[in-house]
């Protein structure tokens, strides 16, 4: 206010000026009088400004709490429901369900305590079982308020109850004209979010917060956006005649989310996963099933599940003494690592099945025809290092075909070289390595820092990348890769989810395949095709064949850091039918327990159990007639035959490994320069 | 929302770095030219002031502009600063009602923008008319004031014969299929009726004989007392205004005193000892309209329940907003203020703006009226003297009854703010005043 001060001391002044002047002019009288009316405007802005000022000094407090308390008693908010997710087949996979909470007005009670109090608090114990005492000790203690929330969770069921035996007991007052009431007790809606199949495809749906409706993980935090609504409100307004009504604004509810998973499908994978880990086990077993055709996943499955209806418990993992241990932040870190989507979020050297890949960008190149021979004496030596193939006595000499059949690290080195690091590195990113698929799901790992360019590739790089180690990949990118490859060349954005429905059902957005780009063409698909279903029939994949039908596919068994400690990372991913795939199916075993873990087999079999239940269901028949069937398909026996195969599989390949590689070489390979000094 | 203040101001900003680089030029014209005097002294003086205490950028580039303007056209005088002063307030009120009013709009009509689009269309309607008006030599209306304040007056009697009701009282009238409020023509009509009346009998005005000036005066009284108790029917609050301008204004345009003393002094009176009046008769038992709403200025939490609630609330909006307020949108008493956007409005400004912007509301129209009386200083003609003295007491008038108001100091009466509350006859008038203003100001010739 300073300044007005000033103004009104500058005006004073030139007044007096004017006064000097001309003292015979009339205006000059009311220049003055003009001074003092000024000078009382200025006194009450003043005024008033300090009267604001003197308002929120002293009052702030009090008004900013009578401000929160009204908030509460004259309007309220009206939870919105947060949107279903569903299977592609429509079957609700998460849901959200109305329950109320019990709210006490003790105000509204202790208005008249003797007509009131007894009577509801009767009516409360006998419908909810709630103590009589600690109810009137409730209203007692906030006897000023008017929300208490007493209760939560209670079902419809029981809140009609309630209204039904209030409505009688107050009927039954008025007749026998008692003063008596049921009265301030009323119930606020609210959700809980619910999941049906409990864990089922827990990786990919991800969880609700019940308190602030948000999305944690999967479908629930991606798409947390869609499945959120707007809440109503209920509010109070003065009209007209200055008394207080009532407006509801009605809440917006969220969007249903269709999801591409088969609950199926997804269950047949879930169920081979744990029966695999509750036999044999392993760090971590997980499984992808998609659609090659348009990047549905079909399924996503790991043996790291956990309860979406109760996502905090650690009990599958820690025992109570371990759990009693734990701090908050220790508690959190185990959570989050539960949390996590192994298919999407981790990485690892992918192995062999990434010879499909150096395959396929060769012969797209015109570097090879497929009807190259190359000899493998069991070893190669590049850039210094003597890099072993998984057969050390040497394949011999091998086609294209029969190195892929076969598992040849030293063909696929060749190969390599012949088509020069620059092309390669070119394909490994047109098939999407390095960099995020852009699946529909949070955390996808960047895995740009882990694999090597053309530029920092050293020979012994390019030797070991072509055969699936020193670069990291996620399941999810070589799963989309790999489809790209056999569907004829195009790789499409995998994605979790097809469709967003309005909460009335109504379509608001179907979520078309996205073709990202072209990576090999027509022919380079069917020579690969062909590679591939050889090497189920004839070749390392033989454990993944499903009777009847014709299944193409790659292992592999990749050596894992630090090496030389026996542990391995088995994996195999094939697709059916084999010329002209329908479905992908993915299988990596992390670790498996066993002594002898390098055998792919442990993946191949999972397929092969997986796929022989998943075929029929997706109407896939087999290509055979089933008389024939039995007779001219032992190989269909190699999964109850396991034993014989992988100890054939055990001598021959199977294990890829890199000999020299056993140092502190970080990831992704340390630059072989330094090696050879 | 926050985000178009700021950009306004950055624009202003940018404008007054323009201004200044224009000014720097126009000193060398100056001191070529020489003379001129007056004008490089009030520049000087108004930079101090600005200096110690003036807060907004708005004010500082207007300030140059006329600066400018000055030199370029000598003979004309046409001072910008209170056209950006307007528009700010404008602005802010644009802003402010939508946040105010968004989520009763958005309830009530699906659109959360419908009362900020009415404003709209007023304000446009209104910045059109202001510089119309303008452009109009202010003589013509103090020519036509006779018949305007016979209009005027007729217009506030035929409200109550053919009025449309709007919440709860008669004070619109339906022309060509214009709704508007007489009541706030009456007050440009008597600003003008004043000017002209106290012009033409400043003799007798000024007289040293006692009963001459006082007949006078008690004629004009007479004058202004018809349409104020028209309006008093329906609308104490501008019927209080309208006979507060008159008086205001008769007091500048006479030379006695006893009149406006005794009369000062028993408005004061009845201020002071209105509360325990008020309660004393409602003691006695005394129930009704006009006396509910005294007494729920005098213990408002007490009556809450009988409209208490609007002035309770209110004064729960200044309390919570600190120093800075909730911030823009932020505010919760909208939900519960009816038609925030209406009167209470300075509330919703309290709330979420803070004192801060209390004291930069304040403090625009404590310039806009300081700039109307260097206008009215620099003003020759006394009748265009009396126009804008009669508008800048209007303008001061309503502000301080509608903060009164707000901040409980006073009974909840309806006064709105002027450029900022919601209403559009109310809008039109202000600017429609604005226009006389500057009118008055272009006429200042300044070679002398």
């Amino acid at each position: 206010m300073s300044d007005n001060l000033k103004i009104s001391r500058d005006k004073k002044g030139n007044n007096k000026k004017g006064k000097d002047g001309s003292t015979s002019n009339p205006l000059d009288n009311l220049q003055g009088r003009l001074v003092i009316i000024l000078f009382m405007i200025i006194i009450a802005f003043a005024a008033l400004f300090f009267k604001i000022f003197m308002l929120q000094r002293s009052k702030s407090k009090e008004y900013n709490q009578k401000i929160l308390s009204q908030q509460k008693y004259d309007s309220r908010d009206i939870p919105y429901k947060r949107g279903d997710i569903l299977d592609r087949n429509g079957t609700y996979i998460a849901t959200s369900e109305k329950v109320y909470n019990l709210i006490i007005d003790p105000k509204q009670i202790n208005s008249d305590q003797e007509d009131y109090l007894n009577a509801t608090v009767s009516v409360l114990s006998e419908v909810f079982g709630y103590s009589i005492d600690e109810l009137k000790s409730t209203i007692a203690q906030k006897s000023d308020s008017s929300y208490v929330k007493y209760a939560k969770d209670i079902s419809y069921d029981q809140k009609i109850a309630f209204e039904e035996k209030k409505e009688e007991y107050n009927k039954s007052y008025k007749e026998s004209k008692s003063s008596e009431r049921v009265y301030g007790i009323w119930f606020e809606e609210s959700y809980v979010r619910r999941y049906p199949y409990g864990s089922s495809a827990c990786n990919v749906i991800g969880f609700a917060n019940n308190e602030d409706l948000s999305g944690n993980s999967g479908i629930e935090q991606y798409y947390n956006d869609q499945l959120i609504g707007v809440s109503g409100r209920e509010y109070g307004y003065l009209n007209d005649e200055s008394s207080l009504e009532r407006v509801i604004k009605n809440p917006t509810d969220g969007n249903k989310v269709v999801s591409t998973i088969d609950l199926n499908i997804q269950k047949i994978v879930e169920k081979h996963i744990a029966e695999w880990q509750s036999s044999t086990g392993s760090n971590m077993t997980a499984a992808i099933v998609m659609n090659p055709n348009n990047g549905e996943i079909l399924a996503l499955a790991t043996s790291r599940t956990f309860d979406l209806n109760n996502p905090r418990d650690l009990n599958n993992y820690y025992s109570p003494e371990q759990q009693a241990e734990m701090d908050d932040k220790a508690k959190v870190d185990a959570l989050s690592n539960i949390w996590r989507n192994y298919a999407v979020s981790d990485t690892y050297e992918p192995g062999s099945p990434s010879k499909v890949f150096t395959v396929a960008s060769a012969m797209e190149e015109g570097v090879i025809t497929g009807n190259e021979s190359y000899d493998c004496k069991g070893f190669e030596e590049v850039g210094g290092w003597k890099i072993r193939c998984a057969n050390r006595n040497g394949h011999g000499v091998l086609n294209v075909t029969e190195a892929l059949m076969e598992s040849c690290n030293v063909a696929m080195m060749d190969i390599s070289r012949a088509e020069g690091s620059q092309k390669f590195y070119e394909y490994q990113k047109v098939f999407g390595f390095g960099s995020k698929t852009a699946i529909d799901l949070p955390g996808e790992a960047d895995t740009s820092g882990l694999i090597h360019t053309a530029d920092n590739a050293s020979a012994t790089d390019l030797a070991t990348n072509s055969f699936g180690q020193n670069y990291n990949t996620t399941m999810i990118q070589l799963a989309a890769a790999y489809s790209s490859v056999v569907n004829g060349g195009s790789y499409y954005q995998p994605h979790v989810v097809k469709q967003i429905l309005n909460s009335k059902g109504a379509i608001i957005e179907n979520i078309e395949p996205e073709l990202v780009r072209e990576t090999v063409s027509a022919h380079t698909t069917a020579f690969i095709n062909e590679a591939l279903r050889r090497t189920v029939a004839e070749g390392t994949g033989s454990a993944a064949a499903v009777a009847g039908y014709d299944v193409g596919g790659k292992t592999g068994t990749a050596e894992k850091y630090p090496r030389g400690n026996g542990n391995y990372l088995v994996s195999f991913i094939g697709s059916v039918p084999a010329q002209a795939p329908e479905v992908v199916c993915y299988v990596l075993v992390d670790t498996p327990h066993v002594a002898d873990q390098a055998r792919s087999a442990y993946a191949s079999s999972l397929f092969s159990k997986i796929m022989t239940e998943v075929l029929p269901y997706m109407n896939i028949y087999s290509n055979v007639d089933e008389s024939i069937d039995v007779s001219k398909f032992p190989a269909a026996e190699g999964i109850t035959d396991s034993n014989t195969q992988k100890q054939e599989e055990s001598k021959n390949y199977s294990t890829e490994e890199v000999i020299p590689n056993d140092g502190g070489n970080g990831l992704p390979g340390a630059p072989a320069g330094e090696g050879e000094e | 929302m926050a985000d178009d203040i700021k950009k306004n101001k950055a624009k202003i900003k940018n404008v007054a770095k323009k201004e200044l680089q224009n000014q720097a030029v126009k000193r060398k014209i100056k001191v070529e030219k020489g003379g001129q005097k007056k004008i490089k002294v009030d520049t000087a003086k108004e930079n101090k002031i600005r200096k110690v205490g003036v807060k907004k950028p708005v004010v500082n580039d207007s300030k140059k502009n006329e600066t400018k303007k000055n030199q370029i056209k000598k003979r004309r005088f046409y001072d910008y600063s209170p056209i950006f002063i307007i528009l700010f307030l404008l602005m802010l009120g644009l802003i402010m009602i939508y946040s105010a009013s968004s989520y009763t709009a958005d309830l009530k009509f699906k659109n959360s923008a419908y009362f900020v689009n009415k404003q709209l269309i007023f304000v446009g309607l209104g910045l059109i008319l202001m510089i119309i008006v303008s452009i109009i030599p202010y003589q013509f209306w103090i020519k036509l004031s006779k018949p305007i304040y016979l209009v005027a007056t007729g217009l506030v009697g035929a409200v109550l014969v053919i009025g449309r009701d709007a919440n709860g009282a008669r004070r619109w009238i339906n022309l060509f299929g214009i709704k508007f409020q007489p009541s706030e023509f009456v007050k440009v009509a008597i600003i003008i009726f004043s000017s002209y009346y106290l012009v033409k009998y400043k003799n007798d005005l000024h007289s040293t004989d006692r009963k001459v000036a006082e007949k006078k005066l008690w004629i004009l009284f007479g004058a202004v007392f018809v349409p104020t108790l028209l309006v008093m029917v329906e609308n104490l609050s501008t019927s209080i205004i309208i006979f507060l301008i008159a008086f205001c204004m008769s007091f500048l345009g006479t030379s006695n005193k006893r009149l406006h003393t005794v009369g000062a002094i028993a408005m004061g009176v009845i201020l002071f000892f209105s509360k325990p009046f008020v309660k004393f008769i409602y003691e006695r038992g005394a129930r009704d309209y006009h006396l509910t709403r005294l007494l729920v200025w005098a213990e408002p939490e007490k009556f809450s329940r009988d409209g208490g609630y609007q002035v309770i609330q209110g004064l729960y909006a200044i309390g919570s907003g600190s120093l800075f307020g909730k911030g823009l949108g932020q505010g919760m008493q909208k939900f519960f203020l009816p038609e925030s956007q209406n009167d209470m409005i300075f509330a919703i400004i309290v709330e979420e703006l803070g004192l801060f912007g209390a004291g930069l509301i304040m403090g625009a129209f404590v310039f806009l009226i300081y700039r109307m009386i260097k206008i009215s200083f620099s003003v020759k003609d006394p009748e265009g003297v009396y126009l804008v003295v009669g508008i800048f007491i209007h303008l001061s008038l309503q502000v301080i009854l509608n903060i009164a108001v707000v901040t409980g100091v006073l009974p909840n009466t309806g006064v709105s703010l002027p450029f900022i509350s919601y209403g559009g006859t109310s809008i039109l008038v202000l600017l429609g005043e604005m226009g006389i203003v500057l009118s008055v100001a272009r006429s200042i010739k300044l070679d002398y």
